[in-house]
């Protein structure tokens, strides 16, 4: 099977590089590693690279590359009628789910990755002046891993949503609506939450969250995010695998 | 004989309560190509596939190549090719692209895949534009080129649904050509789905007529052709009056009579037509002539799904 897999994202990959509209083009591709490799750490600095703030940011990166790649694979090859193709070969459901994720995810993750080496190259080349600035060793492994589950858990909800799409516009405004609902939800959440407490706790919390307490609290905190992602996308991986089987059994209209 | 290749066993399937395939009992030798003629809407899509393991049936079985289409449906997948409804094509690669993915999905070796890719696009006359993305191609072309994609792996069963539906009539015939030439060569068992009769008549060995889900005629054309009322005769002679028309008519030895200077066009009921001609002389003509004619596929397609419509509605 893990040839099957192979052979599927490396076809996934070949459409990202050739294709057009949301799923990316070569050119694309250049430009979003620019934009996020280059000019935003080159704009905020060292700071950007060892603030907290950092964390949440190389969270949302892949994020925001997977939901358009995820959109395009699923409900997009179902829209262009490839899909009833693919699931008519020799594959089973579960090589053409896991190799069209592989894709999915080595291309939000991967690009994530190479724009973090280039962040770290470009803020060095500008700032560092005779000395090495790199992120906390427990920072970069948090950023590693979080980027890592956040893209898997956007593909894994994108995919599920992509089987029962009518087209592939419909999923990409239904997951940027969604992350936007939690970006801006959890953002008000926090601030009606500190606005019930007195102004000590709420200032405790707040410097907690800035500074991310210690090393250790960090870890603790990311190791249990990190389980949490990582339970969801499991089952939303059985939920994808499900309904790619129905696909399979319903007639084509 | 050699063991057939697709065999059904009153194959069914119901879609909540519509019976989109009833009782389907067929079985298709090797190297032959079986055309499944039927109306839009007939069942054909649902019966391939039922035969590729897509559908499970409501009741009854399939075997191809030997292999369960409920219990070994990937082994049928494994051995068959494919050309759905849509052509499946990834329209941002290119045609070469395109054929490489599939052959690494049945994982052909890199040789076998450069090979193939040269010889197939070469007999369909596309070689030259491999590396074009097929986006921008034609719907014709586009279709001979997803027929390369189901016989690329050399399969010993290929399904095809519709391969000309939507072509021009100019694409459509140069594709029954390539495709007619490609079977011969590749020596595959072909199923072909279809509504154009001069498709079926070109191409295949072997017919079966669907409407509503039942198969209603099945055999070699010249069975189908027969099997869809009595044989027919053309009668030249002098003395073929009305009056003799009439006699003929009321004596319950033709189904149907049409009478023209001199000439008459007979379908046979239940007599002979040596019994049509001792009467003829009897009633005073003079036959010059008795020539048997062949109905063709549109006339036994015609009859037999306008016989099973009028059936149904008196049924109803």
């Amino acid at each position: 099977m893990f040839f099957d897999i192979c052979v599927i994202a490396r076809k996934e990959w070949k459409e990202y590089l050739t294709g057009q509209g949301l799923k990316g083009g070569a050119l694309n591709i250049v430009v979003l590693v620019v934009v996020f490799g280059i000019f935003l750490p080159a704009q905020f600095g060292p700071t950007f690279m060892k603030s907290p703030i950092n964390l949440l940011f190389w969270a949302w990166v892949p994020a925001f590359l997977v939901i358009a790649a995820v959109a395009d694979s699923f409900a997009g090859e179902k829209e262009r009628r490839t899909l009833e193709t693919l699931l008519a070969s020799r594959l089973s459901d579960r090589a053409i789910l896991i190799g069209k994720l592989a894709g999915i995810i080595s291309y939000g993750w991967g690009l994530t990755v190479v724009c973090l080496l280039l962040g770290l190259i470009s803020t060095n080349v500008i700032y560092a002046r005779g000395r090495l600035l790199l992120p906390p060793l427990d920072m970069s492994l948090a950023i590693l891993t979080l980027s890592f589950l956040v893209a898997h858990l956007t593909a894994e909800i994108g995919a599920v949503l992509s089987v029962k799409a009518t087209s592939m516009r419909q999923v990409y405004q239904t997951m940027s609506l969604t992350w936007m609902a939690l970006i801006f939800g959890v953002s008000y959440g926090a601030k009606a939450i500190l606005g019930f407490l007195d102004k000590e706790t709420a200032a405790a919390i707040v410097n907690w969250f800035v500074t991310m307490g210690a090393a250790e609290n960090r870890l603790s905190l990311v190791g249990g995010v990190s389980l949490v992602l990582a339970g969801a996308g499991l089952l939303l991986f059985q939920l994808a695998e499900n309904r790619l089987k129905w696909i399979r059994c319903v007639p084509a209209s | 004989m050699p063991e057939a290749v697709i065999v059904t066993e009153k194959l069914s399937r119901n879609f909540g309560g519509v019976r989109a395939v009833q009782n389907l009992s067929l079985e298709i030798p090797p190297g032959s190509i079986f055309g499944l003629l039927g109306p839009n809407g007939s069942g054909k899509t649902t019966t391939v596939r039922l035969l590729l393991g897509l559908l499970q049936p409501s009741s009854g079985c399939a075997r191809v190549l030997g292999f369960d289409t409920r219990t070994d449906a990937d082994r049928v997948r494994q051995a068959s090719g494919v050309l759905l409804e849509h052509d499946g094509l990834y329209e941002r690669l290119t045609a070469e692209d395109n054929l490489d993915f599939y052959g690494r999905l049945w994982r052909l070796s890199d040789r076998e895949r450069r090979k193939r890719t040269q010889e197939l696009l070469t007999d369909i006359g596309l070689w030259e534009r491999r590396r074009e993305k097929i986006a921008t191609w034609s719907k014709g072309m586009k279709q001979k080129l997803a027929v390369a994609r189901a016989l690329f792996h050399r399969p010993r069963v290929v399904f095809l649904d519709e391969p000309t539906a939507g072509l021009d009539p100019i694409a459509a015939v140069a594709l029954r050509d390539e495709l007619g030439e490609l079977a011969r060569k590749e020596g595959v068992t072909i199923f072909l789905n279809t509504h154009y009769l001069a498709e079926a008549e070109k191409l295949c060995s072997l017919v079966g007529i669907i409407q509503s889900g039942r198969l209603l005629a099945v055999g070699t054309m010249e069975q189908v052709r027969c099997g869809a009322g009595g044989p027919r005769f053309r009668i030249t002679g002098t003395g073929l009056t009305e009056d003799t028309i009439a006699g003929l008519r009321n004596g319950g030895l033709a189904a149907e009579i049409h009478g023209v200077d001199n000439e008459i066009l007979i379908s046979l009921q239940t007599g002979e037509i040596e019994d049509v001609v001792a009467y003829l002389v009897r009633a005073g003509a003079k036959i010059r002539e008795v020539r048997k004619q062949e109905a063709s596929l549109e006339e036994a397609f015609l009859s037999l799904v306008e016989g099973d419509e009028s059936c149904s509605s008196i049924s109803a």
